[in-house]
């Protein structure tokens, strides 16, 4: 009897908790699935029809959709070698000043501008590229360099992919860059020591040894920019609303175009089924090839 | 103290200095903006203001301000639900044993994995259905039931570690369940959990997508989404955008110049343990 008592105290504590993951998570993902095979749009909104896979087979016949893969490809490559490679540099070098003032320094003035809101930082970035008076165009103007200026995010589909990569320059500002730096001063000093007296060169001592060290974090990144990548479109949709044309359009957003300004929700629900299956399967190469290297 | 004998220790401070000039220029930018006149701005692009214009610091507040008022009832209610919640669940995980438990830790793992993306049409809908739209809860509920998966992973950890011979002490003493946590283990998880709520006010103090979609109205909204509608595409006063820029970093800046530590480790914790 007192055991019962015990597990009603237990259920009632775990009750807020599986209340709100049952209704805004479990009952959405359940519904994901249901509503993807529904003809669901803003004119018959109160009576959706069963279409089996039609909506599925809409959106990969359109060249749209497909391509927005290709585009998103870049973007990751982009995001997971120049991105993660300039915080793991910048982790590196602070790294490499050992236990001073200077590199505490570095760590909390690399760290300042993460707390900035991100509407912020993009707001910046969305003044750079101005045509106008934005800063990007004034400098090349104030060095000469007239010809060289182009309506950043809107000329084609090189200056408006180039601009959106190149948002956040130098990169190095981030969890990334935390996640490494923690990897790199939790390395055993020995290790370095002996290769040292061995009269290993630094180049060999950060190929051989620090690099090394930190794979299980670069393991975690890359994982981390895999699974955030694939569902992120804020930046398209605040800077270029994937244009020109459709030349930076990610799957996220032509999802959220179709859901929410087309207001098509079954087509909506069938995009993210795939990027959620996009993503798991992604996961899972993942995982495996760790375990494959042990 | 280490010396690290690597590349000469001046090339890597140079370039460290480089690297962290173009990593806040970007602020330094913002705040001389936010006192200049377009005309200003057009003759002195870079240089500080010669004629400092504090109108633009006034207008955009009276703009900003009810955004921040939204951001903060629905960032602060949305924390405080995220620690209240996921303390208790994962006090429970790490302490007790009970039917299910496998199975409902299971769940929390999964919704760790699996991308919102999945779910953001038809918690759309729900929240729509609901009747929620434009009102803060359509934001704090949901922000609730996701924040929380993260930081009942990270508590549940640190409850684990907590010594058994500790806990055992006090219930000699007398001490039941209640006297156990709010003794015991509540004050030893203050840094930890002061730490995770910073994570959790950064993300949804940030997040854009879902208040768009569900606080559209000018009076409800948060201040990622004032600030994107701020961006007037016809006229722009450039000191007036970057004042509301300027005072939307304040109250993070404010909050976390003296949380830092707890903010980095909860960054890195939260992340390595998902």
């Amino acid at each position: 009897m007192t055991k019962k008592v015990h597990y009603v105290y237990i259920y009632a504590c775990l009750f807020p908790s599986f209340i709100l993951i049952g209704l805004f998570m479990l009952y959405p993902a359940l519904e994901a699935f249901r509503m993807s095979f529904l003809d669901w749009n803003m004119t018959n909104y109160l009576h959706p029809e069963s279409v089996g896979f039609d909506n599925y087979i809409e959106v990969f016949k359109d060249a749209i959709f497909r391509n927005s893969f290709l585009i998103l490809l870049v973007f990751m490559i982009w995001h997971i070698i120049i991105l993660q490679g300039a915080s793991l540099l910048g982790a590196y070098f602070i790294y490499l000043l050992g236990n001073t003032r200077l590199a505490g320094f570095y760590k909390v003035a690399f760290t300042i501008p993460m707390v900035l809101p991100g509407m912020v930082t993009t707001m910046f970035w969305l003044f750079f590229y101005e045509p106008n008076n934005g800063m990007l165009n004034t400098v090349l103007s104030m060095i000469g360099l007239e010809h060289w200026q182009h309506i950043w995010l809107g000329d084609n589909q090189v200056t408006a992919m180039g601009s959106l990569m190149m948002k956040g320059f130098p990169w190095i500002s981030g969890l990334g860059f935390l996640i490494y730096l923690a990897g790199f001063q939790n390395i055993d000093e020995s290790l370095r020591e002996a290769a040292t007296v061995d009269g290993a060169s630094p180049w060999k001592i950060f190929w051989a040894i620090d690099l090394k060290m930190v794979a299980p974090q670069i393991r975690l990144t890359t994982i981390l920019v895999l699974i955030g990548g694939t569902q992120q479109f804020s930046d398209q949709l605040i800077m270029t609303k994937g244009g020109p044309g459709y030349d930076t359009m990610v799957p996220g957003l032509y999802m959220y175009n179709n859901a929410f300004t087309y207001g098509k929700l079954g087509v909506g629900a069938a995009i993210g089924v795939i990027l959620f299956v996009l993503t798991m399967a992604l996961t899972y190469l993942n995982l495996r090839s760790t375990r494959e290297r042990g | 103290m280490t010396n690290r004998k690597g590349a000469p220790r001046v090339v890597i401070v140079g370039l460290l200095s480089v690297f962290l000039f173009f990593t806040l220029f970007p602020m330094y930018f913002m705040l001389i903006t936010s006192f200049k006149t377009n005309f200003q701005l057009s003759i002195n692009y870079f240089g500080l203001p010669t004629d400092p214009q504090f109108g633009f610091m006034q207008d955009a507040f009276s703009k900003v301000w009810i955004y921040m008022k939204n951001t903060i009832f629905i960032s602060g209610l949305s924390v405080i639900g995220v620690l209240i919640v996921s303390s208790l669940t994962a006090y429970v995980f790490a302490r007790f044993r009970f039917p299910l438990k496998q199975t409902l830790f299971a769940l929390l793992l999964a919704f760790l994995m699996i991308p919102g993306i999945l779910m953001l049409v038809p918690q759309f809908v729900l929240v729509t259905n609901m009747g929620l739209i434009n009102r803060p809860w359509a934001a704090i509920l949901p922000y609730i039931a996701g924040g929380q998966l993260v930081v009942i992973f990270v508590f549940r950890t640190f409850f684990e570690e907590i010594p058994k011979e500790l806990i055992e002490s006090i219930r000699m003493d007398g001490g039941n369940e209640l006297v156990i946590f709010f003794r015991l283990v509540l004050p030893l998880a203050i840094p930890i959990v002061l730490s995770m709520g910073l994570v959790n006010i950064l993300s949804t103090w940030n997040d854009f997508i879902w208040p768009l979609l569900v606080l559209s109205d000018q009076s409800q909204t948060t201040l990622t989404v004032g600030l994107y509608r701020f961006m007037d595409p016809q006229q722009k006063i450039y000191g007036s955008i970057f004042s509301g820029m300027t005072i939307a970093s304040i109250p993070l800046m404010a909050l976390f110049a003296f949380t830092m530590k707890y903010f980095v480790q909860g960054m890195t914790s939260g992340a390595v343990k998902a």
